[in-house]
């Protein structure tokens, strides 16, 4: 009897309708985990290097890991994963709440689904049973009224529910997945894999106790967190990820004005303790999580904005606040729940119609394109309207909804320059011209741009405490990106797709050791640090992989030019990322991953991490055995 | 002498504002208080003070303006201290 898992993943043929289960043995469990362990090794092997995104050959995959469900601060998230119709390349996000645990608790470890249903759908997996149901009533509904809906149609109140909204069914490249209402996988436009698919929800129940091997471990481990966890993470508790606000404008790393600026005039107005303060009227937390980070809040008019749909993030204040250059603290938080209530990508939408009003400032764009409204920066009615319309493809909103590559596409007239994204994946709210490290980590994500499978240098320049584990034994200023530097992004990327293996929660502050030990009780396996080091680096290999086979190469991994401006104003004035250190970082990345200058793996460091038989995916040319020139 | 005696010595003080992880250092006095402020005080002073451990703070600012722990700020001033945060 395993630990951690149940053995079972179901495959759902949309097309005909039909449910099968996966098996893999004990084996293939302790090498991909789960999370993007499984979505990784399933769009390798089943999906051919043209799958198109929106065809019925993609797959959308729910991955829990091997410890989602299990009774501890972090357990409750899941990934979510599939061909990106945004970046066209290998895609993935997670997303809190409780969706995750209670999809390991209804006895399934992952759901792959295939084809595209003939009529809208959703699946509801209840303690080991799954079944297909009809999902007309729920379709073209916002995501509050589907969880009404499906509670009342299931007669349950405890069901929980991962959906892609109106943005997804409406093909949105910049959907998010939704959990449960207040959690969103928004990254890689996945809500649009599920649309396309007219998978509209899947509704997990789930009773049963994922088996762990050492309960009392577990428990222990548990309760060490409910009586610790004020001691680094009070700030997250009270104001949320809004925490970070003040502390990066003040350091000039805000993105500002579409990252024209790096210090934000408004900050306070948009900061943790003004939401705090002014809107906040509850804490609200994921399955088993004694921190409470989630924010809860309420307006009263104009926005009247409705608490049932949490509250914004730091993310959502950067893109839709100091980024399109509006300090409206109570127009954000209606963003947010528009975004919240559509199921789109906050980073994404509000990073676009910055975008948008950066095209609308230099004239590229007219009131006669945008249907009327003035987009420019600081209009915050402007902004609002245009998420209602990029969720419904109205309009103006049918050229961003596509996301801001290629909306520059569209617009022309030297609009690329404007859109600020990697690989096609618009870039969040950390500025590389801060953090020297992170600029690397966006440049060779194989999801675009990404700030959690990341580096934050700006926790490294004080105290390394956390990371000596791994031998980095000294602090490193944030604007260093010399070959140190790029060891410590290369670890940090590697716990973090580790986090996304297991699939916890990197808010919760486990320590390494702790980490380790929470494997090994849920487990019982005798794992080491190594072993979930290699885990969490198995699974960006296999996404290298997949996209080397899609045809990016080592040009694509390239930083936006933006980054490599000076700030003219701000406490970074003057600062600029260095195109030859960067070239020189990524270089050195390529080699520290074990693979060659053009950042292929070799053949060598495949069969170092356990995946020899990804070897017949590299490039023709880089085809050859093991231990030959 | 009754009125010499009872005129308030004036109480220099500055605004500390406290950022990230660093309200538990405070004494219970939450994010944002007043702080008495002697003369030749610099900023790094303030922190052991306030009994704030130095390697916890990450960065300062002297009225919204990022600057050094050397810094010696004026009465009236506001002292931001941070400690390091994270994405998200």
């Amino acid at each position: 009897m395993a630990n951690g898992y149940w053995g079972k993943i179901l495959r759902v043929n949309l097309t005909d309708g039909t449910i099968t289960t996966d098996t893999h043995s004990d084996e293939w469990y302790r090498t991909y985990w789960g999370g993007r362990g499984m979505i990784g090794y399933y769009l390798l092997k089943e999906t051919a290097a043209d799958v198109d995104p929106l065809g019925p050959d993609n797959k959308f995959i729910v991955a829990p890991g091997i410890l989602t469900g299990v009774p501890f601060g972090g357990a409750g998230r899941n990934s979510f994963g599939a061909v990106s119709p945004l970046t066209g390349v290998y895609g993935d996000g997670e997303a809190g709440g409780f969706f995750g645990a209670e999809l390991k608790r209804a006895g399934v470890d992952g759901i792959v689904f295939e084809g595209i249903s003939p009529k809208p759908v959703y699946l509801y997996v209840k303690d080991g049973e799954a079944e297909l149901r009809d999902a007309s009533v729920i379709w073209g509904k916002t995501t509050g009224e589907v969880e009404d809906i499906l509670q009342e149609e299931l007669g349950d109140k405890r069901i929980r529910v991962a959906q892609c909204g109106i943005a997804g069914e409406n093909k949105v490249l910049l959907s998010a997945v939704a959990n449960d209402l207040t959690h969103y996988a928004g990254r890689t436009g996945l809500g649009a894999v599920m649309g396309s698919k007219r998978l509209k929800a899947v509704v997990a129940r789930g009773t049963m106790q994922v088996p762990v091997a050492d309960p009392d471990k577990v428990r222990e481990l548990a309760r060490w967190m409910v009586e610790h966890w004020a001691e680094k993470s009070q700030g997250l508790h009270d104001h949320g990820t809004a925490n970070g606000l003040m502390s990066l404008n003040t350091s000039g790393g805000l993105p500002t004005r579409n990252f024209l600026q790096g210090h934000f005039e408004g900050a306070e107005k948009i900061s943790g303790p003004t939401m705090t303060e002014q809107i906040l009227v509850d804490r609200d937390t994921c399955f088993a999580c004694p921190i409470h980070c989630k924010r809860v809040v309420k307006t009263g008019p104009p926005h009247n904005v409705d608490p049932r749909y949490g509250g914004p993030e730091y993310e959502t204040l950067g893109s839709f606040g100091s980024t399109c250059y509006i300090d409206d603290l109570e127009a954000i938080a209606k963003a947010n729940e528009l975004c919240n209530a559509y199921a789109l990508d906050t980073i994404g939408t509000g990073v676009t119609i910055a975008f948008a009003m950066e095209c609308f400032e230099h004239g590229l764009i007219t009131t006669k394109d945008t249907d009327g409204i003035q987009l420019e920066f600081g209009n915050a009615d402007a902004m609002l309207k245009m998420v209602e319309k990029i969720a419904r493809r109205d309009g103006f909103g049918d050229v961003l909804a596509d996301g801001s590559l290629r909306a520059a596409k569209r617009i022309g007239k030297g609009a690329e320059q404007y859109a600020i994204q990697v690989k096609g994946q618009e870039v969040p709210m950390h500025e590389p011209r801060l953090k020297q490290g992170l600029g690397v980590g966006y440049g060779v994500s194989p999801t675009g741009a990404d700030h959690c499978h990341n580096l934050h240098d700006t926790g490294y320049e004080k105290d390394v405490t956390s990371v000596k584990g791994w031998g980095i034994l000294e602090p490193m200023k944030a604007s260093y990106l010399g070959p140190e530097k790029v060891r410590l992004l290369r670890y940090q990327v590697a716990l973090r797709a580790a986090n996304n293996c297991a699939v916890i929660c990197q808010f919760v502050p486990w320590d390494l050791q702790q980490f380790d030990a929470l494997v090994t009780a849920v487990t019982g396996w005798n794992n080491t640090h190594f072993e979930l080091l290699q885990a969490g680096e198995r699974s960006m290999t296999l996404a290298r992989l997949f996209n080397l086979r899609r045809g990016l190469t080592a040009k694509d991994d390239k930083l936006t030019e933006r980054f490599f401006q000076p700030f003219k104003s701000g406490p970074l004035k003057g600062v600029s990322v260095s195109h030859e250190e960067y070239e020189k970082a990524r270089v050195t990345y390529y080699r520290m991953m074990g693979w060659d200058d053009e950042g292929v793996p070799t053949v060598e460091r495949l069969f170092e991490l356990g995946i020899g038989w990804a070897a017949e995916h590299l490039p023709a040319a880089n085809q050859r055995e093991a231990g030959t020139l | 002498m009754l009125l010499e005696q009872c005129e308030a010595k004036e109480i220099l003080s500055v605004r500390i504002r406290l950022f990230g992880e660093l309200s538990r250092f405070a004494g219970g006095r939450g994010y944002s208080f007043d702080w008495p402020l002697s003369p030749g005080e610099t900023i790094a002073d303030l922190i052991a003070a306030i009994g704030i451990p130095a390697v916890e703070v990450w960065m300062v600012a002297l009225n919204g303006v990022k600057t050094g722990v050397a810094t010696e700020p004026s009465p009236g001033d506001e002292v931001m201290i941070f400690s390091p945060v994270g994405g998200g």
